[in-house]
């Protein structure tokens, strides 16, 4: 009975994880596949948005709707600047990304100085927590389960995987999703591909700044130093969908929409996470443990011998 | 079509590639010459390295010339971005490059009746975009008797990408998208568009550039003898010089 009680845990802190990193990974299709660019951007304008989220909260009392919105904003801006940096400076997308991260990353240390916590009460996730917790108290031997909060963010889930579906459909959204492939094609039909990649980096970092607010107010506290690596995670949880989309559910006939496959990135990468804090894995060893999983998982097992054979021959 | 208003207009323009192999030379040197509308082939021929397509990217707006301007339909574009150069269609060598390979086949074919800007609410597909991209193909393939054609099965492919298909199957894609443009184009810029197709699929992209010169004027920048026979004027550049400039009967 223990054993099930354990694995209701484990299964629903795996999937809020999970549902709380969507926004962010959801930036992924639209940098990475539309505008084929790994944003760093993301690193700096994730803590941002986080960082001046809580500054309108509680240094100038503003309502929670409007500093989400605001930070949304300035994730948004801290897009455009990137993209600027690319189109306008040319300068290479990988570094345009480090240096505005590098920018942004140093104004949110101004902003909150390492750390800030959210007033107790005042986030999206306050009243969802508490009613997790009155729920969970009638529940035996302990057990913490979240329906709540696991409600509130299948629903967002679900409304930005719709909204960002449905954008990627209409005119303008297919041309972001061109800009990156050829320019040129998009230019003779009197496009102004320039103005397309500039927004399409700034949507990309609005979701990121989104990620970053709803991350923070579920942990309760922003804290700068977190957030430095969120692209690899969000490149290799990404990567993660994808291929598991391509390799594994193509033998069951099953295809997923890039959007989609990101849940499933996400559940394969957090489950090897969760089962490290479970059975108490060193602290040095989980992300030694992802990684071993993943290529094991990921890797094209088929014809490996002979692949061998023929490098040594 | 009106066909005694000018097209094209090259004037004394030079091209200098400031990296590269050209570095001592211009690409370009003081080229005029001009294209009325209706003009229908125009063949723009010289040995490799002459600077035929780098013509051709100086007319599109991938190039800015050193000296010189370029005019079309009588407006100066020498300093305009590509997107301000309307009217322009372009075949390229490598098939590929007319597409965008990060959508299907059927986008890439409805992006070209999206005609004076790209909407954000409007879906790009709809029923009546597929209806009139379906129905030129079956145009091409009744019309030309080419029912081998990748044409003839449009409707079976539509979902799949340009990089699934051979060259000369997306050459043929490629100008079944200028056939369908949006306003119709009346310049289009194709370079070497035979070149390293098979026998079949030339045929077939030749007869889609005849259907297309019917429309258009189109400049060709080839060493495609039964191409060239086509033309009704031929350009020669030698070195980046215009050293002739003929009319064929």
């Amino acid at each position: 009975m223990e054993f099930v009680f354990s694995s209701f845990t484990f299964a629903d802190n795996i999937l809020v994880q999970t549902l709380l990193a969507f926004p962010l990974l959801l930036s992924m299709v639209i940098s990475y596949r539309c505008l084929r660019v790994p944003d760093v951007t993301m690193d700096g304008s994730s803590v941002l948005a986080a960082s001046i989220c809580i500054v309108f909260m509680r240094k100038m009392g503003v309502d929670m709707p409007v500093a989400i919105l605001v930070a949304v904003a300035a994730g948004f801006l801290a897009g455009l600047i990137t993209g600027a940096m690319v189109v306008l400076l040319r300068i290479n997308s990988l570094l345009a990304g480090i240096l505005n991260a590098f920018i942004l990353y140093s104004l949110s240390l101004l902003l909150i100085n390492a750390s800030l916590d959210f007033e107790s009460g005042s986030t999206l996730f306050s009243w969802l927590k508490e009613q997790d917790l009155i729920f969970s108290q009638r529940l035996p031997n302990g057990l913490v389960i979240h329906p709540y909060v696991l409600s509130f963010l299948i629903i967002l889930a679900v409304a930005l995987k719709i909204s960002v579906d449905w954008f990627l459909r209409r005119e303008w959204g297919v041309v972001l999703r061109g800009a990156g492939s050829n320019e040129l094609v998009l230019q003779l039909r009197g496009i102004n591909t320039r103005k397309v990649r500039i927004l399409g980096f700034g949507i990309a970092n609005a979701l990121v700044g989104f990620g970053g607010t709803l991350i923070s107010m579920y942990d309760g506290s922003v804290q700068v130093m977190r957030w430095p690596g969120t692209i690899i995670f969000a490149l290799s949880v990404a990567i993660i969908g994808w291929e598991a989309a391509r390799h594994l559910l193509r033998k069951f006939k099953i295809s997923l929409t890039e959007s989609s496959a990101l849940i499933l990135g996400a559940l394969m990468y957090y489950f090897i996470v969760r089962a490290c804090y479970t059975f108490d894995v060193p602290t040095a060893l989980p992300r030694l443990f992802i990684a071993l999983y993943i290529l094991l998982v990921l890797a094209e097992k088929r014809d490996l011998w002979r692949r061998i054979r023929e490098l040594f021959c | 079509m009106n066909s005694s208003a000018e097209l094209l207009s090259f004037k004394n323009v030079s091209v200098r590639y400031t990296e590269g192999s050209f570095s001592d030379r211009n690409a370009l040197d003081d080229v005029t010459f001009s294209l009325m509308q209706g003009s229908g082939f125009v063949a723009l021929t010289g040995p490799n390295g002459s600077g035929k397509t780098t013509a051709l990217r100086v007319i599109s707006g991938q190039l800015r010339p050193i000296h010189g301007s370029v005019l079309l339909c009588g407006q100066d574009v020498t300093d305009e971005p590509s997107h301000k150069r309307h009217g322009l269609g372009c075949v390229f060598q490598r098939a590929i490059d007319g597409m965008c390979s990060s959508l299907t086949v059927e986008e890439n074919l409805c992006l070209m009746l999206v005609d004076g800007g790209p909407n954000l609410l409007r879906p790009l597909v709809t029923p009546f975009r597929k209806k009139r991209v379906l129905d030129r193909a079956r145009q091409i393939v009744s019309g030309e008797g080419r029912h081998t054609s990748l044409l003839a099965d449009l409707k079976g492919v539509l979902q799949r990408y340009p990089a699934e298909f051979s060259g000369g199957e997306t050459q043929q894609l490629c100008l079944l998208a200028l056939l369908l443009q949006e306003p119709p184009a009346n310049l289009v810029l194709a370079d070497e568009p035979t070149l390293n197709l098979d026998q079949v699929n030339r045929q077939i992209c030749i007869e889609m550039l005849v259907a297309l010169s019917r429309v258009a004027t189109v400049l060709l920048a080839t060493h495609d003898k039964e191409l060239i026979d086509l033309c009704g004027r031929i350009l020669r550049l030698e070195q980046g010089r215009l050293v002739r400039d003929s009319e064929t009967v």
